[in-house]
């Protein structure tokens, strides 16, 4: 329910500032290719300088807030679960690799077959379902290649291992050659 | 000595040779197309979905049992499916092999007036509006075809269109195989 709530204080912030943006005449000019110089001559263009910090402020605010859309469209649809399953469902969603899409995950994509999984997993979070449950209910269908995080097994040993193995490798040897002569 | 110094000297051209050969085979010789599913092998999953042309029958997925099938998933919303269609209809008709279909997250009438129109290749026909059942059977999208054995086990999933030849180079003699 917050969530929802801030997602829609954001969005409708958003909007405010992309009116601004079209209705203040400095930045819609500068929008339509007139060439700064020209402004700057013209009566109400003077006023232009004063603006430039608020209107930079402007478009760093709408920037920052770009990065909050994808997250907050996610949310929708998630509506009745409580504050903790809707943040399971979410951080499972950003784990699952869409099939359809390889690079992205299904949190991010917006495929039929995404949005399916989405649909599937929400479901198993409402019945209580374990993320493992989950995972395991996923890679049965789809192999160990939806999930964006290999689990340990076997043939993942050596992926997981390797750093800590290399890690321990070069501070025995730099521990030989600095510190013990 | 020298000699060590030289070969420790190497070491780096090694490893930066080795890791240049595995990233050019994986860019240039990996089959993007060759998506491994964790069902080969497997059972075909359960699953009882309506008849296209008889709502109070169903189709499940026992029917499959006792021959070697091809299981053809579509939609009429699929362009690629129209592709394939006249190659469903010659597997069904010259090869005798049966071919079963499940109309993927279509409308039924849409389905039926598909069929209609191009010709139906299927044994029987169900229809999966949800889209449970692929997901059940691990579907990337239409057209999608399994062969199952007889004991009603996948053992071949081909994606995409099926055209002589690949009808002919590997979904035959797999199905010949396990006959």
């Amino acid at each position: 329910m917050i969530n929802r709530t801030i997602s829609l204080a954001l969005s409708l912030l958003f909007s405010i500032l992309r009116v601004h943006k079209i209705t203040n005449p400095v930045i819609s000019r500068l929008v339509r290719g007139t060439h700064t110089d020209d402004i700057l001559k013209v009566g109400p263009a003077h006023k232009a300088r004063d603006d430039k910090p608020r209107m930079q402020a402007c478009y760093l605010t709408q920037l920052i807030l770009l990065f909050f859309i994808s997250h907050t469209s996610l949310s929708f649809g998630a509506g009745d679960l409580n504050k903790v399953a809707e943040k399971r469902y979410i951080d499972l969603t950003k784990e699952i690799r869409c099939v359809v899409c390889q690079g992205q995950s299904i949190a991010d994509s917006n495929a039929p077959l995404a949005k399916d999984l989405r649909q599937k997993i929400l479901e198993q979070v409402r019945d209580n379902k374990t993320d493992a449950e989950i995972k395991d209910y996923l890679a049965k269908r789809y192999g160990e290649f939806i999930l964006l995080r290999p689990r340990l097994s076997a043939a993942t040993l050596l992926l997981w291992t390797f750093p800590a193995f290399c890690l321990c490798f070069f501070a025995v040897r730099f521990f030989q050659r600095h510190i013990r002569p | 000595m020298r000699r060590l110094i030289l070969a420790r000297l190497l070491i780096p051209f090694l490893i930066l040779f080795a890791l240049v050969s595995l990233f050019w085979y994986e860019l240039f010789y990996n089959k993007q197309g060759n998506l491994p599913s964790p069902l080969i092998g497997e059972t075909l999953p359960r699953f009882s979905i309506p008849d296209l042309f008889n709502d109070q029958a169903s189709f499940s997925s026992e029917r499959l049992n006792g021959q070697v099938t091809l299981l053809n998933v579509w939609a009429s919303w699929c362009y690629a499916c129209q592709l394939e269609e006249a190659m469903l209809m010659k597997i069904s008709d010259t090869y005798h092999i049966p071919v079963y279909g499940i109309a993927y997250k279509d409308t039924p009438a849409d389905a039926r007036a598909w069929l209609a129109q191009h010709g139906n290749p299927f044994t029987l026909v169900g229809s999966d509006q949800t889209g449970d059942v692929g997901i059940d059977l691990g579907l990337y999208g239409t057209p999608e075809t399994f062969v199952i054995s007889r004991s009603g086990k996948i053992v071949y999933r081909h994606i995409g269109v099926i055209t002589q030849q690949v009808w002919d180079e590997v979904l035959l003699p797999i199905v010949r195989k396990y006959s």
